[in-house]
């Protein structure tokens, strides 16, 4: 490193420590605001008054608690999947219609987040009850004879959940997406390659860490999904959501709920190490695989 | 000038010392909702009206916020309003609400003593402010007049009274409902048998359609005709039969419990708030509450002031009162966390 660095930093300090003071600000708020909490979130876990592991030996010892966590994560794989398969479509045609379409299909996908989540949760139970929309319609045109069970179980669950999440899916996607560069598809045509091999081979490896980025998105955000099972879910739909919130506002049971709060965590961290060895998500943001 | 500068400067402050000496306004929590739109209209503008003192309602009952006030120091609340008996019993064996003090709440300050309530729910950290009960409500046009289900037992039986049911999600109550269906006899319910409780409840299981959570469920279930018949809070069902709804009350064994007003310990108004409970305590206020919302508050007297053809639909009209369950709050104070971890494991199978 010579004296005559080409970038000039404020009194003459070296720039290495200027990027590191820069930050400085940003993991102050995340040490007072997010690692000191989630700290004191352990302490309350495990010191009821004092130290015991009891809590954290109670998830394990009943059924019932990783019984629910493997709802929780059954419930958003099956959410983020549905997201995919409805949301790349929708980024796709996004990324191809002149800006004027575009600007018009975006006002129609942003228009769901003007509305109150209970309001949606309710409109879906009109849409799916016993002689709701769907069931009066078909039953008036005499397509079935007993209504649809549509409403209540894991299938109105998914419904309302993915409802509520699919935007996001489709602006992570739209956002690699239209970073793309056209010319390279282009370059793929004149290389002879039709267009269904074009996309195959050229735009959707391109994609990819779009693809990513929004189903770590609309995952996580599945996992922390509470009103939505609780009012159109059934008896087989309890989310790990739904028993924290239990423990915290009915049994007032703090401590439970910080390991319960935890372990959520820890697993979904161990989750994400996995797929991550496999699939490389880290790639996302850069990290070398 | 000077002299002109510092009299009025020393006016201001007084004037403004002045306005800051009124009493500061009592802080109460309630669930919002119809019930507290009732309240304000019976009780408590009258109170800001004719003693002054101004009231600010919080609502949304959340006793983990009440717990985490207490805890930290910064309490906010004057008033809150705890849903049942043994919350209260937990709360106050914890330390975190203050004792109530009946030589303000029973004095008779604006007309309520201590013998006119009701003794079962005027306890040492809360007075209760109202009933209500957990009933059966079942479609009326499905099951006209006389020929609907009577009783629990009534309700598990789905050969003679068949249709999707509705449930509370949670073990309160049900236990009681599913012992009493299998032929426990009311007098007889606690200690609850808690494993032919859940044997009586796999009957029943199947034939469930809706397990709910929040009190306006039921009253959209039966008018949607998403299920024939549910257990539901009586002032819900109360205010659906005034709309015209065409569903019917069976009384015949409802669970009755009781909310109850605490005061957080170190409410910053702790004597304004023992006599807003003496005030809310008044029997004609009361039955007036009552009329419109269908929850009779602590007092014997009200009755003296409501017509019988309102009396009626009451948890505590004598002829409802005398086929209810009364809860035994301790036993719930001590089995509802294994009781619930249990239930719910069930509700997963």
């Amino acid at each position: 490193m010579n004296h005559a660095s080409p970038i000039k930093t404020p009194f003459r300090l070296k720039p290495e420590l200027v990027k590191y003071a820069l930050l400085l600000p940003v993991l102050a708020y995340l040490t007072v605001f997010f690692a000191y909490p989630l700290f004191k979130l352990l302490l309350v876990s495990v010191f009821d008054p004092t130290f015991t592991p009891a809590h954290y030996l109670r998830i394990f010892q009943k059924a019932l608690y990783l019984k629910v966590i493997l709802i929780t994560f059954r419930l958003a794989f099956i959410c983020t999947l549905i997201s995919l398969a409805l949301g790349y479509p929708l980024a796709f045609l996004l990324n191809r219609v002149s800006p004027g379409t575009r600007n018009i299909l975006m006002i129609f996908i942003v228009l769901p987040f003007w509305t109150s989540i209970l309001v949606r949760i309710y409109a879906w139970m009109v849409i799916l009850g016993r002689f709701g929309v769907l069931n009066s319609f078909l039953l008036k045109l005499g397509l079935i004879t007993e209504p649809f069970n549509l409403l209540y179980n894991s299938f109105s669950v998914t419904v309302g959940m993915v409802h509520y999440l699919l935007p996001f899916m489709v602006f992570a996607l739209y956002s690699a997406m239209s970073g793309i560069d056209q010319d390279l598809i282009k370059a793929a045509y004149n290389l002879g390659a039709s267009p269904f091999k074009a996309f195959l081979k050229v735009f959707f490896p391109l994609s990819l860490p779009g693809v990513g980025a929004g189903c770590l998105i609309v995952f996580i955000l599945s996992l922390g999904f509470f009103i939505t099972p609780a009012l159109l879910g059934g008896r087989k739909d309890l989310i790990i959501s739904m028993l924290i919130e239990n423990q915290v506002n009915v049994q007032l049971n703090w401590a439970f709920a910080s390991a319960l709060g935890l372990a959520l965590l820890v697993f979904t961290l161990v989750l994400f190490n996995i797929a991550n060895r496999y699939l490389g998500i880290s790639r996302i943001w850069g990290a070398r695989s | 000038m000077t002299k002109k500068l510092t009299v009025s400067i020393v006016l201001g402050v007084c004037l403004f010392w002045l306005a800051g000496a009124q009493a500061a306004p009592i802080v109460i929590n309630v669930d919002g909702g119809a019930n507290l739109e009732t309240l304000k209209k019976t009780v408590f503008n009258p109170y800001m009206k004719e003693i002054g003192n101004k009231i600010i309602f919080e609502p949304g009952a959340n006793f983990a916020k009440l717990r985490a006030m207490v805890k930290s120091g910064n309490v906010v609340w004057d008033l809150a309003e705890a849903w049942s008996q043994d919350l209260v019993m937990s709360l106050g064996a914890e330390g975190v609400l203050e004792e109530i003090d009946y030589s303000i709440v029973g004095s008779g300050l604006y007309g309520v003593k201590r013998e006119d309530l009701y003794e079962a729910i005027t306890t040492k950290y809360g007075v209760g402010d109202g009933f209500y009960s957990t009933v059966m409500g079942y479609n009326a046009e499905k099951f006209p007049q006389g020929k609907g289900p009577q009783s629990w037992a009534d309700f598990w039986d789905v050969g003679k009274f068949p249709g999707p049911r509705a449930l509370q999600k949670g073990p309160w109550n049900n236990l009681e409902f599913a012992l009493l269906a299998d032929g426990v006899p009311r007098d007889k319910l606690y200690p609850l048998d808690v494993d032919r409780a859940f044997k009586s409840l796999d009957k029943i299981k199947p034939h469930v359609k809706v397990w709910w959570e929040s009190g306006a469920q039921p009253v959209q279930l039966l008018n949607d005709k998403e299920v024939d018949m549910t257990s539901i809070w009586n002032g819900r069902i109360y205010t659906m039969i005034k709309e015209g709804a065409k569903v019917a009350i069976s009384w015949q064994d409802a669970v009755l419990m009781a909310s109850a007003w605490v005061v957080p310990k170190g409410a910053p108004n702790k004597k304004l708030a023992m006599e807003l409970i003496q005030w809310y305590l008044k029997p004609e206020p009361l039955a007036r509450h009552a009329e419109i919302i269908g929850y009779p508050g602590n007092n014997k007297k009200l009755y003296d002031y409501m017509d019988k053809k309102y009396a009626v639909n009451l948890p505590t009209y004598p002829a409802n009162y005398d086929v209810a369950v009364l809860p035994d709050y301790n036993w719930w104070r001590e089995n509802r966390d294994q009781v619930t971890e249990r239930w719910n494991t069930w509700l997963l199978k």
